[in-house]
């Protein structure tokens, strides 16, 4: 690796600072990455759509470069892994260096590694350190370890931004066809649902809208994720220390050799000779940190092997310790590994908050379900057919009458109110009187909302003639009375009570 | 500019009486039924809002007779017939008219647009924007139309029928509950039974009724002034105030109703013993009955109830609710 080379500003970063500088890497060097891609992809997009479409399978031309996905991510990866040193190739270079990369990750990407969330992540890793299958458990732990959620995260929300992409396209794509020339059949999206080929269409449609929005989104996708692997390694191996310090050494030879030059221009032609072989020496320049260090540092070296698998069997590597303490922000003048006294009881209380925050938390989280449940529970209640909720828990204020209660001699009364020229009020005493006999006599309520029509059903249904004919004549009468002002003659008013019973209708 | 002279009111006709009301209801139920078959209760209830002197909203799919029975209606009653096929790029003057300039008489002349008509059909009247709608709103409110600034009576007896479609809602522009508030009545028209399919489909192969709208054979039974003489009937009808107390607590009932977020308003009152009435006079009854306002609760109150969304979402009807709600409002009995 020659990171004198690295076109990028090594420094450790945020995740999101990082993944703003592959959005700005991507943006940089666009024209070369997506047109390797499209000459890459496109060939094989339509291999899928012409492949889906002889096996009469349409939905293959949406699955097959959904699935293909990994094997596309190396164009990209490969462009920006060169940009980033500043040898940015183009896409027939790419396309040519994709027989010399390996495959076999790549592989294992398209097969048990097709759902990992972290495929940003690991795709660098995988392709361009081409580490052996022994230490790449270890190296993706050391790698991930803080990343994880943030990769997963990136995954999510370029999926979710694709989606958006996709229908903002379709959507577009259906305001775009005027509603009139629709068929009738195709205005009802249910009923074109049934037409094989429009749901056809619909997935060589979607398919195409498909492949414009990952043709978005996966570059960018690689992109972020291979700034995220950059910054995990500029964080992990201090390549920005080693810059510095190989920069450092650049300007100090530099500075030598022009210090050599005036010797030799200024100085005795006696150490003419000697400046000279000391020039011969420096005219090469360390090309690694073996040279720099003048100690052999490579895989072949047996020392270095020997210390590095040293390394490796040392238990204390890969190994995790969780500490769990409070440590200052702002150390205060102190001595060192002694806390102040006042530290003790404010750890004590920092404590005792942690505890409260603990348990206020898992209060909130059992409010949480509680409120879930009972939501469920009310959902699932609300979701049956219950008209009668609607109706039984409220007594409307129209419903209420003030009947006035019907008294013992129910013929008397209605003769004294006759008399007394109160007709109204004595017809309609006798009217009610009535329903009730004739509701007793059925054995039901009297409902309140029972008009007269009902009524009148009802004494068809009564056995004794008498009683039915007598309860129909009182209705008839009733009605012309009340809503017609045609009142009977008191003769009419005797022969109504006369087949009363005394006492029959008292409460 | 405004001329408030062309708004003279017609001269007042003599009511009729019930029992000629009702005969001549029968003959133009009979004269009717030669075009329109079966759907006796839509008749009815068109023919309710015509006495009443309201308008009626139908809502059925395309196809079941609607244009044939306002046609038929016309054709009976000697009317004039208007028809407007309701657009997304229909304009408020292609309902009301408009001014053109006439160059042989160098002035202006208004040509009056489809509303100036006894008997109005606005088909689908969901499909044109709200501004439009208005412009038939008012006519349906205020009897007249605005061409140029000038109101125009409409010729009377007027009344409208709009129609909407209850499957295609793409591209409609809802009428609002204000606007739904304005008619009458709003009537469902479904599919014919087969008996009354059956005779129609004879009668058309019999050459009796063609397949476009054939009316030739309803005689008329009646003149407008008649009608006219119809509706003073049915409005000077007896209506005792128990009677109106009842329509009236079933109105604001609905108000009261949990499933109800929007009830019914005073016109829904209003409509309930406007429609009773002219129901009674129908049955040849110069009185009202609180049977009568309960007949026709459905179609008067059901276009002016906004469910609650728990309701919609357990598919509840408006009807359902009208029929909960008049088992819990107490019939009059003093």
């Amino acid at each position: 690796m020659q990171l004198e080379r690295i076109g990028v500003a090594l420094r450790p970063r945020t995740s999101q600072e990082a993944m703003d500088l592959g959005m700005a890497m991507l943006r940089a060097h666009a024209r070369p990455v997506w047109m390797a891609w499209f000459v890459f992809t496109l060939p094989i997009f339509l291999a899928c759509q012409g492949a889906a479409w002889l096996l009469g399978m349409p939905w293959l031309g949406l699955l097959l470069p959904w699935w293909l996905r990994p094997l596309f991510d190396r164009i990209p990866l490969y462009v920006l892994s060169r940009a980033v040193f500043e040898q940015t190739p183009t896409w027939r270079a790419t396309l040519r260096a994709q027989w010399k990369w390996p495959w076999k990750r790549t592989l294992a990407a398209l097969s048990y590694l097709r759902v990992d969330t972290n495929r940003s992540l690991r795709l660098p890793m995988e392709v361009l350190e081409g580490v052996d299958s022994k230490q790449r458990r270890a190296r993706w732990r050391v790698l991930s370890r803080p990343l994880v959620g943030v990769a997963s995260g990136l995954t999510w929300t370029c999926i979710a931004f694709e989606l958006a992409i996709a229908l903002s396209l379709c959507i577009f794509a259906i305001w775009m066809v005027p509603n009139e020339t629709l068929p009738d059949s195709m205005r009802d999206v249910k009923q074109a649902l049934t037409i094989p080929a429009f749901k056809h269409a619909l997935v060589w449609i979607a398919s195409g809208v498909t492949y414009v929005s990952m043709s978005i989104v996966e570059p960018l996708y690689v992109a972020t994720g291979f700034a995220l692997y950059l910054n995990r390694r500029t964080q992990l191996e201090a390549w920005d220390i080693d810059l510095a310090f190989r920069r450092l050494r650049q300007r100090l030879v530099e500075a030598g050799v022009a210090m050599v030059l005036l010797v030799c221009v200024m100085g005795a032609p006696s150490i003419a000779h000697a400046a000279d072989k000391h020039a011969d020496d420096k005219q090469v320049p360390p090309q690694n940190i073996a040279e720099v260090f003048h100690q052999p540092v490579n895989d072949k070296d047996a020392l270095f092997a020997s210390k590095a698998a040293d390394v490796y069997r040392d238990p204390r590597f890969g190994q995790e310790h969780k500490v769990l303490r409070w440590v200052l922000k702002h150390p205060a003048d102190q001595e060192p590994g002694k806390p102040p006294s006042w530290f003790a009881g404010l750890a004590g209380f920092g404590n005792l908050g942690a505890g409260l925050l603990n348990l206020i938390f898992w209060g909130l989280l059992a409010t949480v379900v509680v409120a879930l449940i009972v939501f469920a529970v009310r959902h699932l209640r609300g979701s049956m057919p219950s008209m009668e909720r609607f109706e039984k828990p409220k007594v409307l204020r129209s419903s209420v009458v003030h009947d006035i209660p019907l008294p013992e001699d129910l013929p008397t009364a209605v003769r004294e109110l006759w008399r007394e020229g109160h007709r109204r009020e004595a017809l309609a005493l006798l009217y009610r009187g009535s329903v009730v006999r004739a509701a007793t006599a059925l054995r039901i309520q009297p409902p309140i909302d029972a008009t007269e029509a009902d009524w009148l059903q009802h004494a068809r249904t009564l056995d004794d003639p008498a009683r039915r004919e007598r309860l129909i004549r009182i209705v008839r009468t009733w009605q012309l009375a009340a809503y017609a002002d045609r009142y009977p003659g008191d003769a009419d008013i005797d022969v109504l009570l006369s087949g009363w019973p005394a006492q029959q209708v008292a409460p | 500019m405004t001329t408030p002279e062309t708004l003279a009111p017609a001269a007042p006709l003599a009511p009729m009486s019930v029992d000629t009301i009702h005969a001549r209801t029968a003959a133009l139920r009979h004269q009717v039924a030669h075009a329109f078959i079966g759907q006796t209760e839509v008749f009815d209830q068109v023919l309710m809002a015509l006495l009443a002197g309201g308008h009626v909203l139908i809502e059925g799919v395309p196809g079941l007779g609607k244009t044939l029975l306002v046609r038929a209606l016309a054709a009976a009653m000697n009317c004039s017939f208007g028809r407007i096929q309701f657009t997304p790029d229909l304009m408020p003057t292609d309902v009301t008219g408009h001014a053109i300039y006439d160059v042989k008489a160098e002035r202006f002349q208004v040509r009056r647009g489809p509303v100036f008509a006894n008997l109005l059909l606005a088909d689908e009247i969901n499909r044109a924007p709200a501004k439009t709608q208005a412009a038939l709103l008012e006519a349906m409110q205020e009897g007249q139309a605005t061409i140029e600034g000038r109101r125009f009576p409409l010729p009377a007896p007027f009344m409208v029928v709009a129609t909407q479609n209850p499957i295609e809602q793409e591209g409609t522009y809802p009428l609002p509950e204000a606007q739904l508030d304005r008619f009458l009545i709003k009537v469902l028209i479904d599919y014919p039974s087969l008996d009354d399919e059956k005779r129609m489909v004879e009668n058309v192969l019999n050459g009796k009724v063609a397949a476009d709208l054939d009316v030739s054979h309803v005689q008329q039974v009646m003149t407008h002034e008649e009608l006219q003489a119809m509706q003073q009937g049915v409005a000077h009808m007896h209506m005792d105030p128990a009677v109106t107390d009842y329509a009236v607590r079933i109105a604001r009932a609905t108000r009261e109703w949990p499933a109800v977020v929007g009830g019914a308003g005073p016109r829904g009152g209003l409509a309930l013993a406007r429609l009773a009435r002219a129901h009674a006079a129908i049955d040849g009854r110069d009185f009202v009955t609180p049977d009568d306002v309960r007949t026709v609760a459905l179609p008067a109150l059901r276009h002016r109830l906004l469910l609650a969304p728990e309701a919609l979402v357990e598919r509840q009807r408006p009807d359902d609710v009208i029929r909960a709600l008049l088992h819990k409002v107490a019939a009059p009995r003093q």
